[in-house]
């Protein structure tokens, strides 16, 4: 699976159609390890003075104790709201992001967005009134996303949504809280090393490339091969600099390219019959 | 090649296998799409997660191995080595000694490998994978002709091949540089028909005679 997602459905007892505000926002975009994971929240309007009574606030400016507190009580409101998270795996970032034709980390967090609204409507949620915190230029941002869902009624991309509005700060706590299970969980068992000494140490930090613990476990825990296991965004300049002159170097020539210069010993400039020449049958005895 | 391609030319290489030696294991090969400044052992089953999953065409069943490597995507297929080969890896035993003396020793053998791309699916037009392919064909190709052979095929292309001119039989070939005498052409015809009954078709139609030919002119 390269999407787990943990959710919250509204209760049976709510009426989808009536109007709905819907916040999303993200948690874990900086580091160099881990998932990246988005998260949304959504609450009927009418219940507004409700969701503000919660006390939601910008998941960074609570202690972890206050954001676990209010993602149980979240997860026991699904009378008042409910949520969705799409976790997207350091796999799947380091993928996009080193694609031929890279995708930017902008582009997935816009589609891991997307993704979320499209999954609420289809659930037959009402939404009304969205909100978002920003990626990229917020008009911009938010021109895109007018155009894709002419049915919500008012869309705002702005900065620092997560403390505006308690329906992003809402979500943004189940954001890092999912995140941040999906930090602690992580071992390294996964990789059947059972040579202690070659055991990969699980103290890595917050996982920012600025943290000590993390710049240090990136130095120590360094496979020439492989360079780390894919918990870790091979994307990120950090990790790019960790591993040069360290790991061995590697060449991702086009193949043709590298066939031919595999072959291009051939001085004698024999010429070859198209047979040999379009299925790559190269006289190889020269090249030893 | 800092010696010229003369002396290249004058390699002696020597090839051991022995093929029913129980000391030689078959081995798990992998081609990938990269290279890598080093030579040696590392830890692949602790790194190389492989997973199994369809491609992104919805009509398209088949499974493909999905992996990265330093976090870059590439995606797989296996391979059998084609019926009435067997893939043996060899070593360079005296690849230090600078003379042009080489000897191969049978290290490993493998029947089957797996192909990795970057990004891309594996499919029939990758180069590597039409090489082993056509294996099968030049198996064929390679076969050895008797005179005898060439008897029989003249005396029965001459009833079949009544009234077909010299001429238009080259047409196809376009990387003909020899004489063609007007016998070889005939057996080629004949060859290249019974080696269609034998199923040898897939996309290596157009270049088939040319290889037929190329073969015949060696002798």
């Amino acid at each position: 699976m390269n999407n787990i997602k943990y959710m919250i459905e509204l209760d049976s007892s709510i009426d989808k159609s009536e109007p709905f505000v819907m916040g999303i926002d993200e948690a874990g975009r900086g580091p160099v390890m881990g998932p990246m994971v988005y998260g949304c929240c959504y609450a009927p309007v009418s219940k507004s003075s409700t969701l503000k009574s919660m006390k939601f606030n910008d998941s960074k400016k609570l202690t972890e104790q206050q954001r676990d507190q209010l993602f149980f009580k979240m997860g026991e409101s699904n009378k008042i709201l409910a949520y969705e998270t799409d976790v997207i795996s350091a796999e799947i970032l380091s993928e996009k992001m080193l694609y031929k034709k890279p995708i930017s980390l902008n582009v997935i967090s816009h589609e891991s967005a997307i993704g979320l609204i499209r999954s609420v409507l289809k659930k037959g949620v009402n939404v009304q009134e969205l909100y978002l915190d920003t990626v990229g230029p917020p008009d911009k941002y938010q021109m895109m996303l007018k155009k894709l869902f002419p049915e919500i009624g008012k869309i705002i991309v702005s900065k620092k949504a997560d403390s505006l509005f308690p329906i992003v700060s809402a979500a943004s706590i189940a954001a890092k809280v999912v995140r941040d299970f999906e930090i602690s969980s992580k071992n390294f068992d996964d990789l059947n090393i059972y040579d202690e000494d070659e055991q990969l140490s699980t103290e890595f930090g917050s996982g920012y490339p600025s943290d000590p613990l993390t710049k240090k476990w990136l130095v120590k825990n360094r496979d020439k091969v492989f360079g780390y296991p894919n918990f870790i965004r091979f994307s990120w300049k950090t990790t790019e600099t960790a591993m040069r002159g360290t790991c061995y170097g590697v060449d991702w020539v086009l193949e043709n390219d590298k066939l031919k210069q595999h072959f291009q010993n051939d001085k004698n400039d024999k010429k070859r019959f198209m047979f040999f020449k379009e299925n790559n049958i190269e006289n190889c005895i020269n090249d030893f | 090649m800092e010696n010229g391609a003369n002396t290249s030319l004058n390699h002696n290489i020597v090839i051991k296998i022995k093929k029913d030696d129980p000391s030689i294991e078959d081995t798990n090969l992998q081609r990938l799409p990269f290279n890598i400044g080093y030579n040696g052992f590392a830890k692949v089953s602790n790194y190389f997660k492989v997973t199994e999953k369809s491609g992104p065409i919805p009509t398209d069943d088949k499974k493909y191995l999905y992996s990265t490597f330093r976090g870059i995507q590439i995606i797989g297929e296996k391979m059998k080595v084609p019926n009435g080969f067997d893939g043996y890896i060899f070593r360079d035993e005296n690849e230090q000694d600078d003379s042009c003396n080489r000897q191969w020793e049978t290290i490993s053998k493998f029947n089957e490998l797996t192909y990795w791309n970057r990004e891309t699916i594996p499919s029939d037009f990758d180069k590597q994978i039409q090489a082993f392919k056509s294996l099968n064909i030049l198996s064929m190709v390679n076969k050895e002709i008797t005179e005898e052979d060439i008897k029989n095929e003249i005396k029965s292309s001459k009833k079949n091949n009544q009234g077909n001119s010299n001429e238009t039989s080259t047409t196809t070939t376009t990387t003909t540089t020899t004489k063609t005498e007007k016998n070889q052409e005939i057996i080629l015809k004949i060859e290249k028909k019974d080696e269609e009954k034998n199923n040898f078709k897939d996309d290596m139609d157009d270049t088939y005679e040319d290889n037929i030919k190329q073969k015949k002119y060696k002798k």
